[in-house]
């Protein structure tokens, strides 16, 4: 799974930065929306009155409409929109959910090789869009209706300050989708955990004695296969006690075990799927690389992948990729230390195919006085499976003239402050091992998956939250459809922003909204100079206005939340990886200060509008 | 009277929605398949226009029993957006191949398909990204052949919604054949798929498996291959044109190129002759492998028998050549014999006509490459001046002979034409070559010429030199017959490969200290083999790199997870 650089961070190596920005930026902000909005009023009732006008709103925020501000009037419009939500058959969203989830095997691959992944991200993203577009819906529809219905009069006319009708609408359409959220998510466990459940059983044909390890050793156990189910089938072996393990097939593995009645007769019992629901818990080290010649560099050498996420090391030179691994304990990893690995192989020349490329690991000692650099581990690389190895606790460190010494503690000789470094090279000359910073961790005991499952849903409900916050302010000023479409456009911003920012910097091809059009237009790919009937002249005036428009999209897609962002955990979960509670943590305060920001700049709107009636 | 016109306004609203009802029938009216168990005996129905269209065009839901609701359901949910929706999934399954997300690319390629079922290229360029360029990705052969499968079932599937093309049946047997049968891992893919009974069961829905039982009892790849095109010929022989890759468009629409016939049909007889192949390689030559290579001559002489249509109008069948030439022969012959030498005379007759510098050039001794362009032009028409064709002969003839000269003279030449268009067809299939190839390898002396070599082969390996070189003698004895009688095949694979057995024989001759035969058998095969493939020059090694220390222990065994 691809991690992004900035999801290596703690929430306290975030939080600096993060708190430094929103302190520095949040007076800028302010300051602009208060000069604009005087510029707006200036425009109408003069610079004066116009100044006195804005200073009047401040001033009655700060000094009568905060400090008055009711719990309970907001209880009380809260309970109303949850009923309004409700009388609009809210809950045909869950209805249509439910649809989806009984036709889903229609449209999904069930012959997919990872079917737990394919399902968990089918529920995940089909949850993530009902609930956007079902809050996108409720929330701008409410203010623009009481106001068109003229109910907005009856509430503003009772002791309600537009403060709390915006939080009010807000809570009250939170309220109704989060029940709706919380069914959905059951569901979809449901869903997930039926999909993969499967059950198999011994093809006693196939069934034979293992080899012996060595001549005059009686045979270690048995092998065979089981029988076709869910569009596949594990071969196994089983030890002499007759307990075993499938291969791991479509995700998963059976634990299996060989019985043998009192009257002979064998059994093999198959037992349920494992390991297609878990929620792995990476410790992810530093990574940097050493250059064939053995010098520090940044990154690796490009083997001419598009994708550059990897970078390659040399076989058989001194190139290796260290990863310095920090708060490593003997209390959380007593017996040995776990780590997992995914490399990704780059043949020049085919050589023994039946093999894969060799490589070795070599544990580092971090200790800058004392440096112990053990044996090295061998091992044959497959890639695009992790491949799991447990560190012993034993090891023997090499000399500088390639001798072995005698064993060390891995915790009391090669720990050193909590840190470790893991290298890794490839042993087989002019063949490349790539590798990018989360394919080799340290495998902490896995969490909860059914908990790591609940965190991609709560990702999903702070999206829903701000996605209302969004609707309920556009609609404090603007009608039904045009609060839609803003709240839209501040979504797709918030999922693209990353594409927009390519755009604006060059590194899309494509050009912005004009120029694509003419493109469309005239089925020009992204890549050609464009041309159209206007000549350079028309070219350059196409462009320029296109940098303006990009200009203003990236300045608002780096000011608004960001979804995709939002919509990592699916990624985790789906890959059976925790989603760090650090990452949770950090989601959830960037929602409640966008929901705040956007609450409050909706009861400035609201209040103007008031104030206009 | 308000209420009236009221009334009176639904009422033709109503009538209205009954008429147009008629129309939409007529329209949209469903087919529907014969009831009554397999055989079908109840009423069936070809549906409205709609469903009679989509019967006409190969679009194969135009049934409603044949309706796969996911796929329509799919088309329906975009809301007339397919287009943008196909689109949309296109980029998403380029990233995913990008960012290496195989799993996510498989399962949207489904969905592509789903959209657009009957679309057959979809089936053919994602079956390809799957079989060839994705399993390139893997490292493990046994990834790569998992996904050689994928893009074979997602073929496979795509003939059921394609019922009437041949170029998908086509492709799953290049796919089986080809992509199993000659990439470079082919010797662990064939085996795996001689193995794969999941495999095999799948696909004996749609082929009949038993048929394709190689003479180790297992499904052998080519034979299956040789199956899926023999559908694609099935599909073709219900009239469905030969229609590839569209090449242009113009105001009617696709300006469909079309497949050559003789390469189409040569791809069956192929793969019967790439099995054999393949099991000469595999197994000791004997009565299975002749066996194998006589099925695949006799299919190739089939192939050979076929009318195969031409751009000069007419049809060629490729086993005729040597007809056409031995009847162009005897014609001129007869023609040559009504008076003799007037051929030659009036060769003479010309010469003596020509002009003077024309004949001292014809004369002349001077290398071609040193001569003026005028001169090779003066020498070329001096040339076709003297050239004396069997109408020229024919009307010199005297008039008593000249009604019988023109008979045997048009014979000749048409018999001619005739010959060089086959040539042209059979040379774009190598049709000679195979039809030899397959006559030489049924044949007894080849496959003991073969079986000594791999016993040769075999004492070599277990440190017998003395036993290896007689046994290889003895084979180069049986093969120097063989091309005595073929020299044809001297420029062949065939020869290629037995040049490595002769490299592994004079391995064998330097573990005996002894030095290569001069008067060695197949001398001419190797000179021919040094002629056709000279050295190339061997960039000089780079400095070998500093080696890392060796590993301490044996590879660690890692609990592996995909």
């Amino acid at each position: 799974m691809e991690i992004r650089p900035d999801e290596f961070l703690t929430f306290a190596d975030w939080l600096g930065p993060a708190l430094l920005s929103f302190v520095i930026s949040v007076p800028i902000l302010a300051a602009l929306a208060i000069f604009v909005c005087y510029l707006i009023s200036a425009a109408r009732k003069g610079p004066v009155e116009g100044f006195y006008s804005i200073a009047g709103v401040i001033a009655s925020a700060v000094g009568r409409d905060l400090p008055a501000f009711s719990l309970r009037r907001i209880g009380a419009i809260t309970s109303l929109t949850v009923k309004e939500a409700v009388r609009r058959k809210v809950l045909v969203g869950f209805v249509l959910f439910v649809l989806i989830l009984l036709f889903a095997g229609w449209f999904l691959d069930v012959k997919n090789d990872d079917p737990a992944h394919l399902y968990m991200s089918f529920v995940l993203t089909t949850t993530s869009y009902l609930t956007i577009m079902l809050g996108l819906f409720l929330a701008t529809f409410s203010i623009p209706a009481d106001i068109k219905s003229k109910t907005i009069y009856t509430i503003v006319t009772k002791p309600v300050r537009a403060g709390e009708i915006v939080v009010g609408r807000v809570l009250g359409f939170v309220a109704v989708v989060t029940v709706l959220l919380a069914g959905m998510c059951f569901l979809s466990y449901m869903f997930v955990e039926r999909g993969i459940r499967h059950g198999h059983e011994v093809n006693a044909e196939s069934v034979a004695r293992l080899a012996p390890l060595a001549e005059g050793e009686s045979s270690p156990g048995w092998e065979g296969e089981t029988t076709l189910q869910a569009h596949h089938r594990h071969t196994f072996k089983v030890d002499e006690q007759g307990e075993g393990l499938t291969d791991k097939t479509m995700g998963h593995r059976h634990a299996i075990t060989r019985v043998e009645t009192e009257d002979g007769e064998v059994q093999y019992v198959v037992g349920p799927a494992q390991g297609a629901l878990v929620a792995r818990v990476p410790i992810y080290g530093q990574l940097s690389f050493l250059d064939r010649d053995g010098n520090p560099t940044q990154k690796g050498i490009s083997v001419g992948k598009e994708w550059e996420y990897r970078s390659y090391i040399e076989g058989r030179t001194l190139a290796t990729a260290r990863w310095r691994f920090e708060g490593i304990s003997e209390r959380e990893f007593p017996e040995y230390l776990p780590i997992a690995m995914t490399l990704s192989v780059f043949r020049t020349y085919m050589a023994d195919i039946e093999k894969g490329v060799r490589g070795v690991i070599i544990v580092k000692g971090t200790d800058p006085r004392a440096p112990i650099e053990c044996e090295p581990i061998g091992f044959e690389s497959k890639e695009f499976t992790t491949q799991q190895f447990r560190i012993p606790r034993k090891l023997r460190p090499l000399g500088s003239d390639g001798s072995s010494g005698s064993e060390v503690d891995l915790f009391d000789g090669l720990v050193h402050e909590g840190a470790l470094e893991i290298w890794i090279r490839c042993d087989d000359p002019v063949q490349y091992f790539g590798m990018a910073q989360s394919d080799l961790y340290i495998e902490a005991p896995n969490a909860s998956f059914g908990w790591n499952f609940i965190k991609a849903y709560i990702t999903i409900w702070l999206q829903m939250i701000i996605v209302v916050s969004l609707g309920v302010m556009f609609s404090t000023f603007l009608s039904t459809p045009v609060a839609i479409l803003a709240t839209m456009s501040a979504i797709l911003l918030g999922f693209f922003g990353q594409f927009v920012s390519d755009l604006w910097s060059g590194v899309a091809f494509g050009g912005g909204p004009i120029e694509s059009l003419i493109r469309l237009v005239n089925q020009d790919n992204m890549v050609v100079p464009l041309e159209f009937g206007a000549g350079d002249i028309g070219v350059n005036f196409v462009k320029f206005c296109d940098n303006v428009l990009l200009a203003i999209m990236n300045s608002m897609s780096a000011v608004l939340p960001d979804f995709s962002g939002l919509g990592r955990a699916t990624e985790y979960v789906a890959y059976n990886f925790n989603y760090y509670d650090q990452l949770l943590a950090r989601q959830c305060l960037t929602t409640l200060i966008y929901v705040m920001a956007i609450t409050i700049i909706g009861y400035f709107f609201l209040k103007t509008r008031e104030i206009a009636a | 009277m308000t209420n009236n016109t009221s009334f009176i306004r639904k009422i033709i609203y109503g009538c209205a929605i009954v008429v147009l009802l008629f129309p939409l029938f007529l329209l949209g009216q469903p087919a529907t398949r014969p009831t009554g168990g397999v055989a079908g005996s109840g009423p069936s129905s070809g549906g409205g226009v709609l469903a009679r269209m989509r019967a006409d065009y190969g679009l194969s839901q135009a049934e409603l029993g044949k309706i796969d609701p996911a796929s329509e359901t799919m088309k329906m949910a975009t809301l007339g957006l397919r287009g943008i929706a196909a689109n949309i999934l296109w980029t998403k399954a380029n990233r995913y191949k990008m960012t290496e997300s195989w799993d996510r690319l498989s399962a949207t390629l489904n969905q592509i398909a789903r959209l657009q079922p009957n679309y057959s290229s979809v089936w053919e360029f994602q079956a390809w990204n799957l079989s060839y360029n994705v399993s390139a990705e893997f490292d493990d052969y046994r990834h790569r052949y998992h996904w050689v499968k994928k893009g074979i079932d997602f073929l496979v599937e795509g003939t059921r919604y394609n019922q009437r093309s041949p170029r998908v049946f086509w492709n799953v047997g290049w796919s089986v054949g080809h992509k199993i049968g000659i990439s470079d891992e082919r010797k662990q893919f064939r085996r795996m798929f001689r193995l794969d009974t999941d495999f095999h069961d799948s696909m004996a829905n749609y082929v009949n498996m038993n048929e394709s039982r190689g003479p180790d009892g297992y499904p052998d790849n080519w034979l299956v291959g040789y199956l899926w095109y023999r559908q694609s010929e099935a599909v073709v022989e219900k009239g469905i044109p030969l229609s590839w890759m569209p090449v242009d468009v113009n105001s009617e629409g696709f300006t469909a190129t079309r497949r050559s016939p003789v390469v189409f049909y040569s791809d069956p007889p192929m793969s019967l002759i790439s099995h054999a192949q393949a099991i000469t390689e595999e197994m000791t030559p004997g009565e299975k492998t002749r066996n194998s290579w006589r099925r695949a001559g006799e299919v190739w002489e089939q192939f050979g028998s076929l009318d195969v249509a031409t751009s000069w109008g007419h049809t060629v069948r490729l086993n005729t050549l040597n007809q056409f030439r031995e009847e162009q022969n005897t014609m001129r012959e007869k023609l040559e014999a009504l008076v003799p030498g007037l051929r030659e005379q009036i060769r003479e007759q010309r010469r003596a006509e020509l002009e003077p510098n024309e004949r001292a050039l014809l004369d002349s001794e001077k290398n071609p490459m040193e001569m003026s362009e005028t001169e090779m032009e003066i020498k070329q028409r001096a040339i076709q001046k003297l050239a004396v064709s069997d109408i020229d002969l024919a009307e010199n003839l005297p008039k008593e002979l000249q009604t019988k000269g023109r008979y045997y003279a048009m014979r000749a030449s048409e018999a001619g034409m005739y010959a060089s268009h086959i040539e042209v067809y059979s040379g774009t299939v190598n049709y000679e070559y195979w039809a030899t190839r397959c006559e030489v390898e049924q044949s007894k002396i080849t496959a003991d010429a073969r079986r000594l070599m791999v016993l040769a082969d075999q004492e070599a390996e277990i440190g017998n030199p003395e036993g290896a070189r007689k046994l290889y003698e003895q084979a180069w004895d049986e093969w120097a017959k063989i091309f005595d009688q073929y020299t044809m095949l001297v420029h062949d694979t065939m020869a290629e490969d037995l040049f490595a057995v002769i490299s592994r024989y004079k391995t064998v001759l330097d573990q005996l200290d002894e030095e290569f035969p001069q008067d060695f058998k197949l001398q001419k095969l190797i000179d021919v083999y040094v002629e056709d493939n000279p050295p190339v020059e061997v960039p000089p090694p780079r400095k070998s790199p500093p080696a890392s220390k060796p590993p301490a222990s044996q590879p660690a065994t890692g609990d592996d997870s995909q």
